[in-house]
């Protein structure tokens, strides 16, 4: 069966932007990183983009600064909104990767896709 | 440059299970209505009764009572869901309400006559994750 359209994605993106617009979201995260441990992350921001009829991203975005060499493991996004932060979702990204001193800019992206759709009658 | 990640901690769409499932909340509530209509090959369409619809986790699941009065084959599922997001503001409340709809095609599936309970259930899950410094 394929689906024409996808009603998660679609609401997912329609809710967005009704938060977007109206401003009722705040973002924040923090990055760990092996010596220096957890570092939070400054200019953060998010967004949903509707990519298919059945697929979608989140984005996130910000930025650190380290004084010295480190090994980034984990990337976290916090996302509250909504009338008396109504709802809140996480995101928690691992990995490894070895860093020089100095500022950057994180942009992490989580893709979306249907993995299935199923119609059972008894 | 891109550094290749893995999502350690899915948020399962933490949002969405709360908007639509959001009856239990006291503030900012959510009206939650859901649809489905079944199109037969024969050309004609029925449209399922008692129709609910929760997300849990990853996955939206709707269900419904379908009333078959002869055999029919379907040729499609169109289902649609409503929430209400209500909201507040200066000089009293506000509501929003968001619909989605989405069709699935070429089931093929033959049922006699009948009562049935039909379920739909849509998985999303994410896919990969890109982390760019």
């Amino acid at each position: 069966m394929s689906v024409s359209k996808d009603l998660v994605i679609d609401m997912i993106n329609q809710y967005w932007s009704q938060m977007k617009s109206r401003n009722q979201y705040s973002v924040s995260g923090t990055v760990t990183l092996a010596t220096a441990g957890q570092v939070a992350m400054s200019n953060t921001s998010t967004d949903f983009f509707k990519m298919g009829d059945a697929s979608g991203s989140f984005v996130f975005t910000g930025d650190f600064s380290i004084s010295a060499s480190d090994t980034l493991t984990s990337i976290y996004f916090k996302v509250v909104g909504g009338y008396n932060n109504y709802f809140q979702y996480e995101y928690q990204i691992t990995g490894s990767y070895s860093l020089s001193p100095g500022s950057y800019v994180v942009v992490a992206r989580v893709d979306y896709v249907i993995q299935s759709v199923t119609v059972t009658t008894p | 440059m891109a550094v290749s990640f893995t999502v350690a901690k899915d948020p399962y769409i933490t949002f969405l299970d709360r908007l639509i499932n959001g009856s239990t909340y006291s503030l900012g509530r959510i009206y939650q209505g859901a649809s489905v209509t079944l199109a037969f090959t024969d050309g004609t369409t029925a449209q399922l009764t008692q129709v609910s619809a929760q997300f849990s986790s990853n996955t939206l699941m709707i269900q419904g009572i379908l009333n078959l009065t002869a055999q029919k084959t379907v040729q499609s599922l169109t289902a649609t869901v409503t929430i209400r997001y209500q909201y507040y503001q200066y000089g009293g409340g506000a509501y929003t309400d968001i619909s989605a709809s989405g069709t699935i095609d070429g089931i093929g599936r033959t049922l006699s006559a009948g009562i049935y309970l039909v379920r739909l259930r849509i998985v999303l899950t994410p896919t990969s994750a890109s982390v760019y410094l």
